[in-house]
């Protein structure tokens, strides 16, 4: 028998003129998604007179990123689910975007699902089987370190702003935090690794990673800052904004955490990995194309 | 004497197939379908396997024309190695138990069933 040398992946698929529709349907599914957010947060200010125009232009502002990440996950999952079945597609999405030895386990599975020829639902039994197991398959150690990086650069980044504000101008901090770093950062992440892996996959699993990271970094760091600024300065770590009423630590604190989770962090983060890995496996691929 | 932990029973029982089919190499479907359990259990148990170079693998050879080479598996020197030392751990289990219940040893165990905590048949 030979030894290990593993069989070359499927060919990416192409991207037919019925998947460019379903993604731009993903990409308006998405920017209406945040209409709905804008109308929802306007009842909830009692400020229901802003034109539906302004609302539609403040949703493609706030949404853009969100709907090409949309877009490009239709269009990446159209191009690695290629097979002759659910089966055989479900299979090339879950073992999709490995490379070397790191695709041997998923080249594995394709190849013993190819020789299944009992009934479609055996076939289907076996790749829902091998799916997960795939997915958890072949992360390596590098995620691991660019999270665990992620969070120490953010928890260090939020305490020496929030610190600085708080012996200054007392203007808040975290606002400049959570705006513009981490959407940097996830970018720069997700595009560095899929350029070097020639993989979106490769670039996903490190801006997601990253992702979690900051997010448990500015988090460690903004609730107890929350919790003291509103302490020592009355005012919200966000802004420097006074409430109407007396804020107490644990309101500081929730505020901080509100902020980073719900309003201004992780929904304006989640798109940057998506982007950064598709621009990076399309530089990768481009780049590969060329040598 | 080096202790030995004992493996899962799924773990067993894959290793008891493998052992029972000494050289010759298995499929990861056809372990699936013998031993009546599923892909998602017997492929991240085949993945630890090799990790610890208990299981070799290759690719087929002669896969026919249309079909990707399907990937084979069979116990290495060290594998087979583990499959004693778990036989060996488990009859001494057994004479225990049994001493401790005042009855004879049973025949060790090679005598149980295969996936039933004993490690069965010859693995090399």
């Amino acid at each position: 028998m030979s030894p290990d040398a593993t069989p070359a992946p499927a060919l990416a698929g192409p991207v037919t003129r019925r998947t460019a529709w379903v993604a731009a349907a993903a990409a308006v599914v998405a920017l209406g998604a945040w209409v709905l957010v804008i109308r929802a947060a306007l009842a909830a200010d009692d400020d229901p007179g802003i034109p539906p125009v302004e609302v539609l232009v403040g949703a493609v502002f706030f949404g853009w990123p969100h709907a090409l990440a949309a877009a490009t996950v239709v269009v990446a999952t159209v191009r690695t689910a290629v097979g002759p079945d659910t089966p055989a597609r479900l299979l090339a999405l879950a073992t999709g975007g490995r490379r070397g030895h790191r695709d041997e386990w998923g080249a594995a599975m394709r190849a013993e699902l190819a020789s299944i020829t009992a009934s479609p639902r055996e076939r289907l039994r076996f790749a829902a089987g091998c799916a997960p197991t795939a997915l958890r398959r072949g992360w390596g150690r590098s995620p691991w370190i660019v999270a665990a990086a992620s969070a120490a650069l953010f928890a260090a980044l939020t305490v020496a702003t929030s610190r600085a504000s708080l012996n200054g101008g007392r203007t808040g901090s975290l606002w400049a935090v959570i705006s513009g770093p981490p959407q940097i950062t996830l970018l720069v992440v997700g595009l560095v690794a899929a350029w070097a892996g020639c993989s979106m996959r490769a670039g996903l699993e490190h801006g997601v990673a990253a992702l979690a990271g900051i997010l448990l970094g500015v988090l460690a760091a903004a609730i107890p800052e929350g919790a003291l600024w509103a302490r020592e300065a009355g005012v919200f770590l966000l802004d420097g904004d006074a409430p109407s009423t007396p804020l107490t630590a644990a309101g500081g604190a929730l505020d901080a955490l509100k902020a980073t989770t719900l309003i201004w962090g992780l929904p304006h983060w989640l798109p940057w990995p998506v982007l950064g890995a598709a621009a990076g496996a399309w530089l990768g691929g481009r780049a590969t194309a060329v040598a | 004497m080096t202790r030995v932990r004992r493996p899962s029973r799924q773990t067993v029982a894959i290793l008891d197939a493998l052992a029972a089919k000494a050289s010759d190499w298995s499929h990861g479907y056809d372990l699936c379908r013998a031993l009546g359990l599923k892909a998602g259990t017997v492929y991240p148990i085949l993945i630890r396997l090799a990790e610890r170079g208990y299981v070799e693998t290759a690719w087929e050879q002669d896969a026919p024309q249309g079909r990707p080479p399907r990937h084979l598996y069979r116990l290495s020197a060290a594998g087979a190695e583990h499959v004693r030392a778990l036989r060996r751990a488990d009859a001494t289990h057994s004479s225990r138990r049994s001493r401790a219940a005042g009855r004879p040893a049973p025949g060790g165990a090679a005598a149980a069933a295969p996936g039933t905590g004993a490690v069965a048949g010859s693995p090399a």
